[in-house]
């Protein structure tokens, strides 16, 4: 994959551009995103790709379950890991048929936002580094997909039997849980357990339950 | 506990006992369920038909994928971005980014098949082949022989010369192999032709299969490229921009360097001439004077639906045009039975995918045969009106009649006809206001999805009205080869060879039947003249791109810039209209204004599009392989 090199932030970086990009772009314009001439032959070809170890599966994946009882109360609460992976982010096929995300938005080279890290947003990834048949492999794109997600809680209270029998009630126990219901990661986009490169999957819901069970 | 292991105990060992008496190795070595192995193949009939049929597979939908061939010609332009057509048309490929290459005539997918025929013809041709039924291991030899000269034309015709390769390659075989020379690989391609059409000859194939016809039709047009100016070497160093560093290149890989150009075209013109003869006539190409207008229209839309479809008015019997083609079954869901959703108007719900550009519309010729002219004023005025009836066959423009629309959107059209200007309108409040067409990139329904050209194809879209292209299939066949393209082809070889007498006669046949009068032009003007008729009766069937780069015209075709066409309707004065609107002389005037667009596709042509690049990993994967002009440095 292409190694991501900044963006031509103006006009004036565009003309002052050493390197030959016409192996992947008929036409450099501001907002273009800028690559690694690995191999130092003044060209962007095929051969400035460099391998990626890292797959969008976390090489690492960890939990931690806690149990907590104390007269009455119970408190369980489980929290998830994974990390290690990269995961693609951004290549949402939008413009005419669809909207941008909000980060993208936030994140693009525009007239008024001559950013040098972020590229200019196209129709449908209509420029050589959003489109995968050309140089859309390249490492921007990638994001660390690691997080900690608090996966679920629970706490509850059950009531002393002896105040329950008169009521012919065996056990009473009220509580409160939630899933999903803190992550700390850094895609901050979408969820961090989708493998989706543009988006289009089923968000996790935060839960949160209120209960009360009753045995007779 | 104890008691019930004493009893259990002995079981489990004697179960234990049981099945290492039941093991033997026969049921390790099973035979799988889902696949055939390659020796019992060749000793059954029906297997190796099975065989032999799949490689049919690599004919992919014929010409109807999504993405047309038209759109990288001066044909069509795709209106969706990010499909790396521009990058064809553009002339930014490279090794590294190929631009969209189809299936049908990829690299990788040709060898595939190739080495599929390979196999069948070293199998069915072995001295001990167990297919002994003549007929059989004839028709099944004579479609391999016939598929293997298809795939290696694809090759020659997109790439130049490329290696031969006759045998079925194994893992353990060097696959470092140089290119063939141009003018061996159309031998070979010839050859193979001939070897199709003597096994075929005499046998009764189905629809959709290879057969003798079909193989000296596709000898025809091998033979016709070869004779082209794109294949003399002198011609090719002629070009600028041209150079080629890989030491393995030759300019014999594209282009012969001896022998007579003008012997090659004598050859062309006896294999185009024995299509004629016995491609048994093609449909209504003997008339002797032009059919009426309507009458052309409704004839080439016949043949542009080659017997696949059910509309009123068109005549089934224009199938006979057909030598080779791809049909399409109900049974089977395939991306080439949509062609109407992927090419119709956006106001129908479509996706308007290959649209026709200005360039290919202002070469429709006047119903009387002069060129259209838009510094005529009558003809601007009214651009639409008395044309090549052909026009209306092939393509949808603002006015034209077409199905009934839709109603999901309300009765938006009840006219039913193409919206693809802006319009003065009454709204339902009484006020004047500017409506944009239902088929433009400001419509009320799906503008993602409009023409960015003002026109749309209509030509292999089925008319008929209970086909609702958004949802339903057509089953149209894709033609590979009709009949009057082998007309065509000799009409060129005569032209080439100064036969000027027979190639007017079957150049006003062709015109006579879709309403055109008879050409009256000789010398140049006559070869200009076929070339355009060729352009027209050929629009849309892969035949444009590799025309205009083997007459070497790219630059002045492929290359122009493209143009859009912008209509606007205004009100005559004390004329009003309210809305839904339909298309009316009496109280609009229209205005038609082409203009060029570069910002969807800034087409140029640099000349090593001549031919397309090898990508960067065959080269590497076959060191051999050397690389076309204008891709290494």
């Amino acid at each position: 994959m292409y190694e991501y090199d900044g963006v031509f932030a103006s006009q004036a970086e565009v003309d002052a551009n050493k390197i030959d990009y016409s192996d992947i772009t008929g036409q450099i314009r501001p907002g273009d995103m800028k690559f690694k001439d690995i191999n130092g032959d003044g060209k962007i070809t095929g051969d400035d790709q460099v391998r990626m170890d890292k797959t969008n599966s976390p090489s690492f994946t960890t939990g931690f379950n806690l149990n907590l009882d104390y007269k009455g109360f119970d408190f369980s609460v489980l929290f998830q890991g994974a990390f290690g992976g990269l995961q693609y982010i951004g290549l949402t096929e939008s413009g005419d048929i669809g909207n941008f995300t909000k980060w993208s938005y936030d994140h693009q080279w525009t007239v008024d936002n001559q950013s040098s890290t972020d590229p200019r947003l196209a129709n449908r990834n209509n420029t050589y580094y959003a489109d995968m048949a050309v140089a859309g492999n390249n490492t921007y794109w990638l994001r660390s997909n690691n997080y900690v997600r608090l996966k679920n809680m629970e706490l509850g209270y059950t009531l002393p039997a002896d105040l329950l029998t008169k009521a012919g009630i065996s056990r009473l126990r009220f509580f409160v849980n939630a899933l999903n219901l803190i992550t700390w990661d850094k895609i901050k986009i979408w969820d961090p357990e989708s493998t989706s490169t543009n988006g289009q999957y089923y968000p996790q819901a935060k839960i949160i339950n209120f209960g009360l069970s009753v045995q007779f | 506990m104890k008691k019930l292991f004493k009893y259990i105990l002995p079981f489990v060992m004697a179960g234990g006992l049981l099945s290492i008496a039941s093991c033997n190795k026969d049921f390790l070595n099973q035979q799988p369920l889902d696949a055939v192995p390659a020796d019992q193949v060749w000793k059954d009939p029906a297997l190796a038909s099975a065989f032999v049929t799949e490689i049919y597979n690599g004919l992919g939908n014929g010409g109807f994928d999504e993405q047309m061939l038209a759109s990288l010609s001066d044909e069509a332009v795709f209106t969706h971005t990010g499909r790396n057509i521009n990058t064809i048309n553009e002339g930014s490929l490279s090794p590294t980014s190929l631009g969209w290459v189809s299936g049908t005539y990829a690299y990788a997918s040709m060898y595939q098949r190739i080495r599929a025929c390979n196999l069948a013809i070293e199998n069915l041709g072995s001295p001990t082949t167990a297919i002994t039924d003549a007929a059989t291991n004839a028709t099944l030899r004579g479609q391999a022989y016939f598929l293997r000269a298809y795939y290696y034309h694809q090759l020659v015709r997109y790439y130049g010369g490329v290696p031969l390769i006759t045998k079925d390659y194994a893992l353990n075989d060097s696959f470092a192999i140089a290119r063939s020379s141009f003018e061996d690989c159309v031998d070979f391609i010839v050859k193979d032709c001939d070897s199709a059409a003597l096994l075929l000859e005499d046998k009764t194939m189905s629809p959709g299969q290879a057969s003798y016809i079909a193989a000296l039709a596709l000898k025809s047009r091998i033979l016709l490229y070869a004779a082209s100016d794109l294949h003399v070497a002198a011609n090719l160093e002629a070009l600028s921009d041209f150079d080629d560093n890989d030491p393995n290149f030759k300019i014999d890989q594209l282009a012969y360097t001896s022998g007579s150009q003008k012997e090659r075209w004598e050859k062309a013109k006896a294999a185009a001439l024995e299509v004629v003869n016995k491609g048994g006539g093609g449909y209504k190409l003997n008339l002797t004077k032009p059919v009426s207008a309507a009458e052309g229209t409704a004839n080439y839309i016949s043949i542009a639906m080659g017997g696949g479809s059910k509309a009123a008015g068109v005549d089934a019997a224009a199938a006979s045009e057909l030598l080779f083609a791809r049909y399409f079954v109900a049974a089977k869901d395939e991306g080439g039975e949509y062609i109407g959703k992927y090419n119709g108007p956006n106001g129908y719900h479509n996706w308007s995918g290959n649209t026709p550009i200005g360039l290919l519309v202002d070469d429709y010729e006047m119903a009387d045969g002069s060129k259209f002219d838009w510094s005529i004023a009558k003809e601007k005025e009214h651009p639409y009106d008395n044309r090549d009836p052909r026009l209306y066959a092939t393509i949808l423009y603002d006015g034209a009649s077409w199905k009934p629309r839709s109603k999901i959107s309300g009765d938006v059209d009840p006219a039913n006809e193409i919206q693809t200007g802006s319009y003065d309108l009454l709204n339902n409040k009484g006020e004047k206001i500017t409506q944009s067409g239902l088929d433009t990139r400001s419509s009320s329904i799906e503008d993602w999805n409009g023409s960015r050209t003002g026109y749309y194809m209509r030509k292999f879209i089925d008319p008929d009205p209970n086909v609702i292209d958004a949802n339903d299939k057509q089953f149209i066949p894709w033609p590979f080869f009709r009949y009057s393209e082998a007309v065509l082809n000799y009409i060129e070889c005569c032209l080439e060879t100064g036969d000027e007498a027979t190639a007017t006669l079957w150049l006003d046949r062709i015109r006579y039947r879709a309403g055109m009068p008879k050409v009256t032009a000789t010398g140049v003007d006559l070869m200009n003249e076929y070339r355009n008729e060729r352009r027209i009766e050929l629009a849309y069937e892969e035949h444009r791109y590799h025309d205009c780069r083997r007459w070497m015209i790219a630059p002045s075709t492929l290359g122009r810039k493209l143009t859009f066409i912008k209509i606007t309707g205004k009100f005559k004065s004390g004329k009003t209209m309210s809305a839904p609107y339909h298309h009316d002389e009496n109280i609009y005037d229209y205005t038609y204004t082409p203009y060029t667009d570069n910002g969807h596709e800034n087409r140029t042509w640099v000349n090593k599009m001549y031919f397309r690049p090898f990508s960067r990993d065959e080269v590497n994967k076959n060191q051999l392989l050397g690389q076309n002009p204008g891709y290494s440095d």
